[in-house]
């Protein structure tokens, strides 16, 4: 990957949301939605995080050259949730933090967009072959959610006590036309 | 109407042991996540030549409220 590209800016625009990177007046918001019980569980986080902490974090985030975190908006300006690609090395990434607020998932295919959106950064823009996603086992939701967009499960990992599948989605592998296709029959409806 | 819908969750979930009941919600199907539902709204749609509302998109829990409102709007016509 040719790394001048990676720009901690890049607005990603799509029909139902945009993906505007963290500010640090978005960190209240972050962290409402990471400290609710559900996505502290499945992002392997025990505690609640403090904003103190958060703009920790924020801090040493904007020194790094090798991630790069969203927020998801709804069209009304609404803040719904997050999503971020990061260990960015060589031609590969992972991909992670992905949340959508549980009261808006279902008005709008928010999360399918999101993650159309962050997959064809990466591949397109960033050049990268590889991306890699790690899902707690029981994380019905997102395991059968990644392998429909074209990852394929490697391998199990322990990760303190919980198994993670640990998926690969090679560039060729990208399911993105099928998820085109669904797009543009809700944006026309 | 329930043997058309039971083929499309075969087909969306592709899972040719699907039944279909009218308690049945997302924890009962593996792959139900929000992909496969927006597709599985998607494919009922052209199907039975109906609309969901927004609402009911958003706020739909069991198969037998999707069935419910798709026999109302068959009704309709």
């Amino acid at each position: 990957m040719m790394r001048e590209m990676l720009n901690k800016q890049i607005v990603l625009q799509g029909d139902f949301c945009t993906l505007i990177p963290i500010r640090e007046q978005d960190l209240e918001a972050v962290i409402k939605l990471r400290n609710r019980e559900k996505n502290k569980y499945f992002l392997h986080q025990e505690s609640n995080l403090t904003l103190e902490q958060q703009k920790g974090w924020y801090e040493d985030y904007l020194i790094r050259d090798n991630d790069i975190y969203w927020g998801i908006w709804k069209k009304n300006n609404t803040f719904i949730g997050t999503i971020r690609i990061y260990n960015i090395e060589g031609d590969e990434c992972e991909e992670g933090s992905c949340i959508v607020d549980e009261n808006y998932a279902r008005e709008a295919p928010y999360a399918v967009e999101a993650k159309y959106l962050l997959t064809n950064y990466a591949f397109e823009t960033l050049k990268l072959k590889k991306m890699i996603n790690v899902i707690k086992a029981d994380n019905k939701v997102m395991n059968s959610f990644s392998r429909q967009q074209g990852y394929k499960l490697m391998k199990e990992i322990m990760l303190g006590e919980s198994t993670y599948n640990y998926y690969v989605l090679e560039c060729g592998d990208f399911e993105g036309e099928k998820i085109e296709q669904m797009l543009e029959y809700w944006k026309m409806r | 109407m329930k043997e058309k819908l039971q083929e499309i969750f075969r087909d969306v979930f592709d899972d040719e042991t699907i039944e279909i009941e009218r308690e049945m919600t997302a924890d009962d199907i593996e792959s139900w996540d929000s992909l496969t539902y927006f597709r599985l709204i998607m494919v009922i749609e052209k199907e039975f030549n109906i609309k969901f509302t927004t609402e009911k998109v958003s706020n739909m829990k069991t198969v037998g409220e999707m069935m419910d409102y798709i026999a109302s709007n068959l009704g309709e016509k």
